[in-house]
């Protein structure tokens, strides 16, 4: 047994989660009330892949192994009153009073410190009805007071508690042109900071990129948040079906980290996933492996607005789902290895792992998106998520440079210092990457 | 509770709020999304299908306290805030966003004092330029590259060639060129031309013309150690009829 807990804090990572277990239970065969559907005899997938995501009750009910954390109530009544109510334990969805008003500190010091208890007790519960747990998978997104703050601090309390079990990270990264709030680079940057070296892995997704997505792939002229968040959850399913099924090319958590991050603090892979395609599209589409494949080197694929032809590659994991051959796989492979535009950090090993699952993916039924019989998710150590980190803070800097907003936090008990030390390590943390890219020897031969 | 579309200058986000609620209250929350003081507030509340404004809330009704109903629709909302005030911190910020603004990096000196750096790592590990066999070889290859540059190839301009590079079979080419290129690359290099259009340019890198200009794509710029003069009766497909002396 395998098991992974799911951990979604605040508005974004409760909506995510709900949109990632609407689209669990459709693929494993479980009905909004927790039972199978009729006709099954047992989930699909294999007991051991889905035992790792669904724990059964022993009265023919299966409860996602998953807490959702809001310090409002708003968001996780509404999964308390929606159709998925029975799936969860009552427990099992915790919130509060008291907003965090997109204030990292309210989040990880003041509101937020009044629920951790009650949150790791649950948790605490959860791991104890696991036989071997591998880890914790969040979804937060950086630019949130809840997600920041409180996801900053569940992240630092499961490091000490859990010790050296995987934590990995779906945030939402802030997009380049329009916040979700006038403080989100605060957020970020002191978020970020907070769990660089508790995190294992993080998977960003900007809003932009998805919204982009939605609007010239899937043609939802206005595309709302839940439109946002069921694409994302096709691309968290795709990342975690390796996991959740039996008989694949398996990834295990901890495998995430150790085929794609070389150096503890460069653990921010790019993710791209194909195809995204409506309906009336997907019958002039072949969809071949090749084809997907090389559409995951298209910028408009990327889950984070940002040019991989700039940086240099550590590792890259090509996970694969649906119909979909090895001998298919490896030419893709070969093709990708090739390409000019994939330039490798050449002084370090660099990694290239493959993962096949024989599930395709599962479109749920108000999503735009067309079934499709196969589908890739590209996770890859690229030194151009760098810029991801240089728009930020950049942001920051005309911000405090003003000190524009600082008394919310201060006057929650934040000290100063700590907005610069958050920031000098965002500082540092560009120039690591600079230093990935740099000492490249396989300067061209010719030109 | 009713979904609303929040809009302002900075912000566009979405976020549920109950449908009835005091206006000071809903503007307080308004101000901790997008930073505008409630005092300086101007809203536009708007249904989202067709556009069609419920309500306007002028900064002066800011106190108006009395109706408290503005959100009491099934459908989703947009609410536009807008900042009266031109001198607040949202609209600055607002005017600045696209401006270049000074990089605030980390010195060389802080960064070389951090125990968790990608430096640390590289230094640690010798990897890049801190992998001395690997330095020391390459500098070995660029010492064997500048004499062989030197003694053979600069008097071998204008004859037959077989260069290896790229990861190409052999090509024949005539050597045109030898010395440094404009800028970038490090070293001595070899200008060549090819018989075929299997290069990469005329004779030119980065506006500089190093010799012919030759056709298009007949051109190409390789290291010494890609070259080989080949003797006068080998090969020699192709003649050397005007020497252009450019060198």
């Amino acid at each position: 047994m395998r098991e992974v807990i799911s951990i979604n804090v605040g508005q974004a990572g409760c909506q995510i989660g709900n949109a990632c277990w609407e689209l669990y239970s459709l693929e494993h065969g479980i009905k909004p009330d927790g039972h199978l559907e009729s006709g099954l005899t047992k989930p699909k997938g294999g007991e051991e892949g889905f035992s790792t995501f669904f724990h059964e009750t022993g009265h023919g009910k299966f409860v996602p192994r998953a807490i959702y954390v809001d310090l409002e109530p708003n968001v996780i009544d509404e999964v308390r009153n929606g159709p998925y109510k029975d799936l969860f334990h009552p427990e099992q969805l915790i919130s509060g009073k008291e907003d965090a008003a997109n204030n990292y500190a309210r989040g990880h010091y003041t509101v937020g410190r009044e629920i951790l208890g009650d949150v790791l007790d649950r948790i605490r519960k959860l791991a104890d009805q696991c036989d071997g747990l591998q880890g914790f998978l969040f979804t937060h997104s950086l630019g949130g007071g809840t997600g920041s703050g409180l996801g900053s601090l569940l992240l630092e309390e499961l490091s000490a508690e859990y010790g050296k079990k995987s934590k990995l990270e779906f945030a939402v990264y802030p997009a380049p042109q329009v916040s979700t709030s006038v403080v989100e680079p605060y957020n970020t940057v002191l978020t970020t900071h907070t769990t660089l070296e508790h995190a294992d892995c993080t998977f960003m997704v900007d809003n932009e990129a998805i919204y982009d997505m939605c609007k010239r792939n899937l043609d939802i002229p206005r595309p709302s948040f839940s439109n946002l968040n069921n694409l994302i959850a096709q691309v968290v399913s795709s990342v975690t079906a390796s996991l959740r099924f039996d008989g694949s090319l398996n990834v295990d958590l901890n495998e995430f980290q150790t085929n794609l991050v070389p150096y503890p603090r460069i653990h921010f892979p790019l993710v791209s996933y194909s195809p995204v395609l409506t309906k009336s599209k997907a019958f002039h589409e072949s969809n071949s492996v090749s084809e997907i494949t090389n559409a995951c080197f298209e910028p408009g694929n990327q889950m984070v607005k940002c040019d991989p032809r700039d940086g240099k590659y550590m590792a890259t994991c090509l996970l694969y789902r649906g119909d979909v051959v090895t001998r298919d796989v490896q030419r893709a492979v070969e093709q990708v290895k090739n390409k000019k535009t994939v330039q490798l950090v050449d002084w370090c090993p660099t990694g290239f792992k493959i993962g096949i699952c024989y599930e395709p993916p599962t479109a749920t039924p108000n999503s735009q998106l067309a079934s499709v019989d196969r589908a890739v998710c590209m996770l890859s150590n690229t030194t151009s998520i760098a810029e991801a980190w240089k728009r930020i803070d950049r942001k920051f800097d005309l911000m405090y440079a003003k000190r524009a907003f600082v008394h919310w936090y201060v006057g929650e008990g934040m000290e100063e210092g700590e907005f610069t030390e958050a920031r000098e390590d965002l500082a540092a943390l560009e120039r690591d990457y600079i230093e990935v890219g740099a000492d490249s020897y396989a300067e061209e031969e010719e030109f | 509770m009713v979904r609303v579309i929040i809009e302002s200058e900075l912000v566009h986000t979405e976020k549920d709020f109950p449908r009835v609620l005091k206006l000071s209250e809903f503007k307080e929350k308004l101000y901790h999304i997008t930073g505008i003081e409630p005092s300086d507030m101007d809203l536009v509340v708007k249904r989202q299908y067709d556009n069609k404004e419920i309500c306007h809330v002028k900064k002066e009704e800011a106190d108006a306290d009395a109706d408290d109903s503005f959100l009491a629709s099934a459908e989703t909302l947009v609410v536009v805030a807008t900042d009266t005030n031109a001198h607040s911190v949202t609209n600055q910020l607002a005017a600045q966003a696209d401006e270049p603004a000074p990089a605030q990096g980390i010195s060389e000196e802080d960064y070389l004092q951090r125990d968790q750096s990608v430096l640390r790592w590289k230094m640690a590990h010798g990897y890049g330029r801190f992998d001395v066999a690997q330095q020391s070889q390459r500098a070995a290859q660029t010492l064997q590259d500048e004499a062989y540059a030197r003694e053979q190839l600069t008097a071998a301009i204008g004859r037959a060639c077989r260069v290896t590079a790229d990861g190409r079979a052999p090509r024949e080419a005539v050597l045109r060129y030898v010395g440094p290129l404009p800028s970038g690359a490090t070293g001595t290099w070899c200008g060549v031309e090819f018989a075929e259009a299997t290069g990469k340019n005329a004779g030119c890198v980065q506006g500089v013309t190093l010799f012919g200009p030759v056709a298009p794509g007949h051109g190409s710029f390789v290291r010494p150690r890609a070259v080989e003069i080949l003797a006068e009766n080998e090969g020699a497909v192709h003649h050397d009829e005007e020497s252009d002396g450019e060198i």
